[in-house]
């Protein structure tokens, strides 16, 4: 497969958990022109791109990160195309509906902008926490740490109780 | 092993999202890749605007008798469409023809690309975003041109070249998405026709 074939396929592939992923950070207004913005970049660094296909999809879920980081500090740009996405977003959603959870979200948001994010990376994106680890450019050990403490926290806040077997959660492998 | 409550919690907790398109998305890709490749674009677009003002001297002729407009042969069939609004000439259709690569190995291949890609697209929504680029490039190119005559219908030729050249790209780069890059595809032909509600090609037609 050539190197444009492989990037469109990746592309076409992360396309809809970019999307989720960009949408539940910057909001669905935002996130259909960073998906844009992503995919650019990808393109511009196309030489870049991983082999293996699971590597290849962390590749692009860095670039997304990193185009979250421009429109934090403010670089934003306008896609047409994007307008379609923005319309869809009003029309289509996945579940769960949006006022499911809010008084978790709500929690989450609380904790510690670190902890928030580990936690949001594995139950909202479905990432591992190696794999989040990675995005987040820290060792796997320290997102094992973060997650754990924000597990501990949020089980307290929210009143759960505790784990039938030890307290593992999801994504370590 | 029982399920933790908490992490029941956890992922439904998360916001509801967008699922979009795969057209959109596709055609998004294909946009994002156009971007990246600026040099080559001019280079066609020079040969591009070259056949449109050759087209537009034949093509003038069947202009007059929009009412009974005809398309030219191998654009009867209407699978390869792609609509726009035109300045003052109103909304306007272009059509596609199949390319021709002189390679029978590779003709069917080719062109099935191109044909599902114009049937899984929304063209218009993929072309939107080159178009003010392609605009802004032929005005630059009369600007400071003291030879260039000005022509009424200029808007509307620049708009025809345009989203004429928007669909060119895009086809390419799918093309070459799919292992066509344009050295494949050297020496292949096709055609493109416009036909718009209130075109007027200018005296003596």
């Amino acid at each position: 497969m050539s190197r444009d074939a492989a990037l469109t396929r990746v592309l076409e592939e992360s396309a809809t958990d970019l999307l989720a992923y960009l949408s539940r950070r910057a909001g669905p207004d935002d996130a259909a022109d960073l998906l844009g913005e992503t995919m650019v970049i990808a393109w511009r660094r196309s030489s870049d791109l991983p082999d293996e296909p699971e590597r290849a999809r962390m590749w692009v879920f860095g670039i997304a990160r990193g185009t979250l980081a421009n429109h934090d500090r403010g670089q934003r740009r306008r896609w047409a195309l994007a307008d379609r996405l923005r319309l869809q977003g009003q029309e289509h959603h996945s579940s769960p509906a949006a006022d499911e959870g809010l008084e978790v979200r709500d929690a989450i948001a609380r904790l510690d902008p670190d902890l928030a994010e580990i936690v949001r990376l594995v139950h909202w994106d479905r990432l591992s926490l190696v794999h989040a680890a990675e995005l987040l450019g820290i060792p796997s050990s320290t997102a094992r740490g973060r997650y754990a403490r924000a597990r501990e926290l949020l089980r307290a806040e929210l009143a759960v109780g505790a784990a039938p077997n030890a307290e593992n959660g999801a994504g370590f492998a | 092993m029982a399920t933790d409550p908490l992490d029941e919690m956890l992922d439904c907790s998360a916001p509801a999202t967008a699922r979009p398109e795969p057209g959109d998305i596709r055609a998004m890709i294909l946009a994002a890749r156009e971007e990246t490749q600026p040099p080559r674009r001019g280079r066609r677009r020079a040969v591009l605007t070259a056949a449109l003002a050759l087209f537009l001297v034949g093509g003038a002729g069947v202009a007059a008798a929009s009412s009974d407009w005809l398309w030219s042969p191998g654009l009867e069939d209407p699978d390869r469409t792609y609509s726009y609004t035109s300045p003052t000439w109103g909304q306007c259709e272009l059509r596609f023809s199949a390319l021709d690569t002189h390679d029978m190995f590779t003709n069917d291949e080719v062109n099935r690309i191109v044909d599902d890609w114009f049937a899984s697209t929304d063209v218009e929504a993929a072309a939107a975003p080159l178009v003010p680029g392609i605009l802004h490039e032929l005005e630059e190119s009369r600007a400071g041109d003291p030879a260039v005559d000005p022509d009424p219908r200029q808007a509307d030729l620049d708009a025809w070249t345009a989203h004429t050249q928007a669909v060119d790209e895009l086809v390419h780069a799918e093309l070459a998405a799919n292992g066509f890059a344009s050295e494949a595809l050297g020496g292949t032909e096709s055609h493109s026709q416009v036909h718009c509600d209130g075109e007027d090609w200018g005296d003596g037609e």
